[in-house]
């Protein structure tokens, strides 16, 4: 017999609290690992805890719409047969908040730094030790964006997570914006880090990027991680989304362009309205974002790199077929030996709709 | 990111506006601070600290210690900026702004309107508002609703650090005369404020706090403790909506509106004495405007109808309190 607990999960540098939306699992249900176990909403968005044990779901102790702080017991799982008694002494015995069991690490678990690359100022976000991950994010967005992915792989790897110019705590300008600019860049940073051999994951913008970067520096990435990449093969770009994160000028334009690149529209919550409007009010931010819409729209860039894919190295791609902002890639007309993964469950932002998954999926690279 | 505090965001926006646009200048009594004390000039800072070290960095032609006269400063910024010049001009508490109104709501204000469009004023008039200093019924006031009612200025009162950054960057800025409200209360308030420049727009109110059964407006210092008693309210099973307008002149009434369909309560947290307050105005927007939406009559948490008293605890009494907009919410379910 085992009794195991379920507590809060602390997504992110900034969770201080969760509140439970639903639990997937009833008392009495058996619960495998990995199963999704309850919906749970932080300020910034939300998420599916997975269950990390299995065994039969023998307490609830946080219902729906209760608020519990990080690492607070909100359920009881037991592996074999137990007794109320045992599983009362269980409860009576358990801390009141316990943050993970790596808490000396948790503490720590992303330090920001800033880098000169080639005369920009980057903000990078660094977390775990290992084998190095790279992770670049789209347009208009931050490091943040990889908040459940950085939890996931700081057990494993080391984990490098820059703002790119022009976004996030990053020097706002972005040169003439090309993706050869914008890769050179990331280079910059990796050799100052002094990192030679990296898994590069890259999001939307920022899996153009990395590609750019793998065809520009092949010594600096083993692996490619593409999540909802613009510039591949029968995708789309929607200018619907860049042209109003450009022109956006109170909360309210920016909540609108948000909600395009999620599958649920409610997962869009205040806080990540408030940070990309935080972001786009900084001098320069949207003339930066500006020169790097129409680039994209200009299109040379990617179509460059669309005739280049074959000399990319292994790669990974993570898409969906209700991505509004690049669309479904044709796979057809992918390279032999890509490793596809369709995560339908999410929108343009899997890496936040299904952090689980991309994080499962990120991991097996390392 | 940097955590500051309200004052130091001030200082940092004057600071990185005079850096980046040699028209901005600052004039008012000690801005450039140490005259004649015992300190070097520059110590000081005005009476706040606010302006601190920007003599030695700009010299005595940006930062210009005036006579105590606020009449002449004012006037002297107004003619400034038609002229060209961005003056931030400084008056030390907001009851002093009486023997400057002329220069305020018949010169400044009037410009762009009675010159067909063509004169631009920009002018910043920074200064301080608000009870709980123990400073006593001259220092204390604050009059933004005489402000608030004029056409032609624009009216900012800030809640925050991050909000006082931006939003006086924005101030600067503008080519309208507008009056910066900061708050005694708030000038130890720290928060995240980014390092670079930015600008918050007039006319956005911030939601600080979403809730489905009642809404609150909170202006400049009475927002902090509207999220308090949010927090009190949330304890009890009451979730509330704390809006802060940010700006009373221009009025975000899309933000109160859309907010109170969706709560169907209303209450207006003011510090200032109740007749023709920010607090009679949004309840006026509510019920001309929104009169179906509401399911309660609207609570107006304000000052009472006197000066600010000198007792102490008399002081404390008539600034609106945490238990007061609790007990306001409440009477509205």
């Amino acid at each position: 017999m085992t009794i195991k607990a379920i507590r809060m999960p602390k997504w992110g540098l900034a969770m201080e609290e969760g509140t439970i939306i639903e639990w997937l699992k009833s008392i009495g249900d058996d619960v495998a690992e990995g199963d999704d176990l309850i919906d749970i909403e932080t300020t910034k968005i939300t998420n599916t805890l997975q269950a990390t044990n299995s065994g039969r779901l023998v307490r609830i102790l946080a219902g729906e719409d209760e608020v519990m702080p990080v690492g607070a017991l909100i359920g009881v799982l037991v592996e074999g047969k137990a007794s109320e008694d045992d599983i009362d002494a269980f409860i009576a015995a358990s801390p009141v908040a316990v943050v993970e069991e790596d808490e000396g690490e948790e503490t720590a678990s992303l330090a920001l730094q800033t880098v000169e690359a080639r005369g920009k100022r980057i903000n990078v976000g660094l977390a775990g030790s290992g084998p190095a991950i790279v992770l670049l994010h789209g347009f208009s967005g931050d490091l943040n964006n990889w908040m459940f992915t950085i939890e996931d792989l700081k057990g494993v790897a080391r984990v490098i997570a820059p703002d790119l110019p022009g976004h996030g705590a990053s020097e706002k300008a972005v040169g003439d914006g090309t993706l050869a600019t914008m890769a050179g860049d990331v280079a910059a940073v990796l050799d100052d880090l002094g990192v030679a051999d990296a898994v590069v994951a890259g999001h939307s913008l920022g899996g153009a990027i990395a590609m750019q970067l793998a065809l520009d520096r092949p010594d600096l990435v083993s692996r490619l991680a593409l999540v909802c990449p613009a510039g591949l093969p029968g995708g789309t770009l929607s200018d619907e989304f860049l042209s109003a994160i450009v022109t956006a000028e109170k909360a309210r334009d920016v909540k609108k362009a948000l909600q395009l690149l999620v599958r649920d529209p409610d997962t869009v919550s205040r806080d990540m309205v408030d940070g990309v409007v935080r972001m786009l009010r900084l001098d320069g931010a949207q003339a930066a974002l500006g020169l790097l819409r129409e680039r994209m729209l200009e299109g040379s860039d990617m179509a460059a790199l669309r005739a280049r894919l074959g000399e990319l190295p292994e790669t990974t791609l993570i898409a969906s077929h209700n991505d509004a902002i690049v669309g479904a890639p044709d796979t057809a007309a992918l390279p032999p030996g890509w490793s596809v993964h369709w995560l339908d469950e999410a929108g343009h932002l899997p890496q936040l709709e299904a952090a689980s998954r991309v994080g499962a999926l990120l991991r097996e690279l390392i | 990111m940097a955590v500051i505090s309200y004052r130091k965001a001030i200082n940092q926006a004057l600071e990185q506006e005079m850096a980046r646009d040699e028209s901005v200048i600052l004039m008012g009594i000690d801005v450039g601070g140490g005259t004649g004390g015992s300190g070097d000039v520059g110590s000081v800072g005005g009476v706040m600290g606010v302006t601190k070290g920007l003599y030695p960095k700009f010299g005595p032609d940006r930062v210009i210690d005036t006579p105590i006269s606020e009449s002449a400063i004012i006037g002297a910024a107004a003619g400034a900026a038609v002229t060209g010049m961005r003056p931030v001009a400084e008056l030390m508490f907001v009851d002093f702004i009486g023997v400057c109104l002329d220069q305020i709501y018949n010169q400044a204000a009037k410009f762009r309107y009675m010159f067909g469009g063509k004169a631009r004023t920009p002018l910043v008039i920074r200064t301080m508002g608000g009870a709980g200093m123990r400073a006593g019924a001259q220092h204390s006031q604050n009059l933004h609703p005489i402000l608030t009612m004029i056409p032609g200025l624009k009216v900012v009162m800030p809640s925050n650090p991050y909000d006082a950054k931006g939003l006086l960057i924005k101030a600067i800025r503008d080519d309208d005369p507008v009056v910066f409200l900061e708050s005694k209360a708030l000038y130890d308030m720290k928060g995240e404020v980014p390092e670079e420049a930015y600008e918050i727009p007039f006319g956005e109110a911030n939601i600080l706090r979403d809730g489905r059964d009642a809404t609150i407006v909170a202006f400049g210092a009475m927002v902090p403790r509207a999220m308090q008693a949010a927090d009190r309210l949330a304890k009890d099973g009451v979730k509330v909506t704390v809006l802060d307008p940010r700006t009373t002149s221009p009025l975000d009434e899309e933000a109160i509106l859309d907010s109170l369909d969706e709560t169907g309560r209303l209450i207006v947290v003011d510090e200032s004495p109740p007749r023709c307050s920010l607090a009679a105005d949004v309840a006026a927007l509510a019920v001309s405007q929104a009169f179906d939406a509401l399911k309660a009559p609207v609570g107006m948490v304000t000052c009472p109808h006197t000066p600010v008293p000198f007792a102490p605890n008399l002081e404390d009494a008539y600034i609106p309190s945490v238990e007061r907009i609790v007990e306001a919410v409440k009477n509205t379910l």
